[in-house]
């Protein structure tokens, strides 16, 4: 008999057959697979998921990836800022990379937040941060398309203020 | 049979998820926003983002506009902050090591003047703090500030700790039941003090001891300070030798998982190891440095073989290490950093020789140290690939 398929239904219709183990990448989605069936899953399921087709189909290209990948468990007895941030691979490299060309890395990290994945959320953060690491003020703003709201005198008031960091 | 699992599936239908737990939402949630620039993230995933900065980036970025500033000052003054007050820790824009991404560095001994860490959750250390008055100042200018989700994770305690001084831990023991970190240093007029903070550290769960005693010292006499069935990790620093033998110590501490020894001398060799059982320990270092410890390796790791059988398995050696005679001690010691390689090379041989000959015994063994230094031990190649030194043939 073969297994039950798991669909993931986007925002703007676009759907997407997984297997189980993959859609389960998602805590979220994990939570309501045993929600609907509690002695595990014996028909095809849709799951209808608030999340543009375009980048439901980056999230399922990085599940699939990752989908026999046994990441750690988070430390409970653990402080968070003691724990370690996730290697990034190289394979995570190109992806984000990818999708920051196309627009769409914030719009991923956004749909790892509501999915809860966790790792693919680390990750993506990682990768933003990276791309901030060594830019000075000005580069960040352009690299981000951040306009600036503080006047001269705030500014350079807050670069005052922050000479002992240096 | 879809229809229903579709049906129960509504509460799940979730707008974006604030919490690593999953939620029930109900399905009037809103919308996932849709996050096309940086500035559509929410707070806690910018926080996130910040997180893996070093303190310079940081800064930079709280230039870019108001918002990231906001947060960027959550992470610069209210979390994590490191003192080092002697022995400035290199910042720079390239370092982004764990310490420098985790850790707010101060490079001095005054804290930063804005008086705001009512919400801090972190204080890494007082630490590197050479007398008793500074620490003093320390506690006394924390003790100002407000501490409601204060959390002190690590706390040294130096030499000639005072009674003003104890007084004032004692003054502000509610502040640090989150102490997780103690390092002690122990001569006699400091124990007679710290035997006053009975109950105080009871949350601790690494202690490192550095002993000065002149007489052997019974480490079960500073149990009442903490809750010895919490600790899971034991430095212990002596040049004398303990009252409680290695058994004993481990006994003591029923939940260790660690337990690293230095410069213990050889005091052990007349004791009979009495049968361990049930020890949690799975990692044993000992750090030998005794005026004859390149000639007695054999003698130390057949006290390190002695305690590795009574442990059972799980317990294997890791790392062996040791510091060179005496005489290339104070050379050492006094002279540059770097080891004078000539002087050591025949300790050095003998070490790395002594290695190879047991690493068939030892399979775990990964490393070995001599002097500060450690070097990595390659099982695939010869010995004298261990040690990079040009012209020089082990």
């Amino acid at each position: 008999m073969a297994r039950p398929k798991v669909t993931l239904v986007s925002s703007d219709g676009e759907t997407f057959i997984v297997e189980q183990r993959v859609a389960e990448r998602s805590i979220t989605i994990k939570s309501a697979i045993e929600f609907a069936g509690v002695d595990g899953l014996t028909a095809d399921i849709e799951i209808p998921l608030l999340i543009e087709g375009k980048v439901l189909k980056k999230v399922v290209e990085w599940c699939e990836h990752y989908k026999t990948t046994k990441f750690p468990e988070p430390d409970e007895n653990q402080v968070d800022v003691l724990s370690r941030p996730p290697v990034l691979t190289k394979w995570d490299n190109k992806f984000f990379r990818l999708c920051f060309e196309q627009d769409m890395m914030f719009e991923i990290i956004m749909a790892a937040n509501y999915l809860n994945i966790n790792q693919l959320l680390h990750v993506g953060c990682t990768t933003v941060a990276n791309m901030m690491k060594g830019n000075s003020t000005e580069q960040i703003r352009e690299l981000f398309n951040v306009p600036n709201d503080f006047t001269p005198e705030e500014e350079a008031a807050i670069k005052r203020e922050d000479r002992w960091t240096k | 049979m879809v229809c229903s699992v579709l049906q129960k599936l509504q509460d799940f239908m979730v707008g974006p998820c604030t919490t690593k737990e999953v939620t029930c939402l109900n399905s009037s949630a809103s919308l996932p926003e849709i996050a096309s620039s940086l500035e559509s993230l929410p707070d806690e995933i910018l926080s996130q983002i910040i997180d893996h900065l070093n303190q310079l980036d940081v800064v930079d970025l709280s230039l870019v506009n108001s918002r990231l500033y906001s947060l960027c000052m959550n992470k610069l003054y209210k979390r994590k902050l490191y003192f080092v007050p002697r022995g400035r820790t290199i910042i720079h824009r390239k370092l982004n090591t764990f310490t420098h991404t985790n850790f707010t560095i101060v490079n001095d001994c005054t804290f930063p003047q804005r008086g705001n860490f009512k919400e801090s959750v972190i204080i890494w250390t007082i630490d590197y703090l050479q007398s008793n008055i500074d620490i003093y100042n320390k506690l006394e200018g924390l003790d100002q500030m407000t501490f409601e989700k204060f959390s002190l994770l690590h706390l040294r305690l130096n030499r000639e700790p005072s009674y003003d001084f104890v007084d004032q831990i004692k003054k502000m023991a509610n502040k640090l039941g989150h102490i997780r970190n103690v390092e002690l240093l122990l001569d006699e007029p400091n124990i007679r003090a710290i035997h006053d903070l009975q109950g105080i550290f009871t949350g601790v769960r690494c202690l490192a001891l550095r002993i000065y005693t002149k007489e052997q010292f019974p480490l079960h006499s500073i149990l009442p300070l903490f809750c010895p069935e919490k600790i899971q990790e034991i430095q212990i620093d002596t040049d004398r030798c303990l009252h409680e033998n290695l058994i004993n110590l481990i006994k003591l501490f029923p939940n260790i998982e660690t337990l690293i020894v230095n410069s213990i001398s050889p005091v052990l060799s007349n004791e009979s190891l009495e049968p361990l059982s049930n020890t949690r320990l799975q990692k044993f270092s000992l750090f030998v440095d005794h005026e004859y410890a390149i000639t007695m390796v054999d003698y130390y790791i057949g006290l390190v073989k002695d305690l590795l059988n009574q442990c059972g398995s799980t317990l294997q050696l890791v790392r062996f290490g040791m510091y060179p005679t005496t005489f290339l001690e104070v050379d050492l010691f006094c002279g540059p950093k770097k080891i004078d390689y000539k002087e050591v090379k025949q300790d050095i041989r003998n070490l790395v020789y002594w290695v190879k000959e047991r690493l068939h015994e030892y399979p775990r063994l990964s490393y070995f140290t001599f002097y500060n230094y450690s070097f990595f031990i390659d099982r695939q190649v010869e010995p004298c690939e261990w040690i990079e030194i040009s012209g020089w043939e082990l």
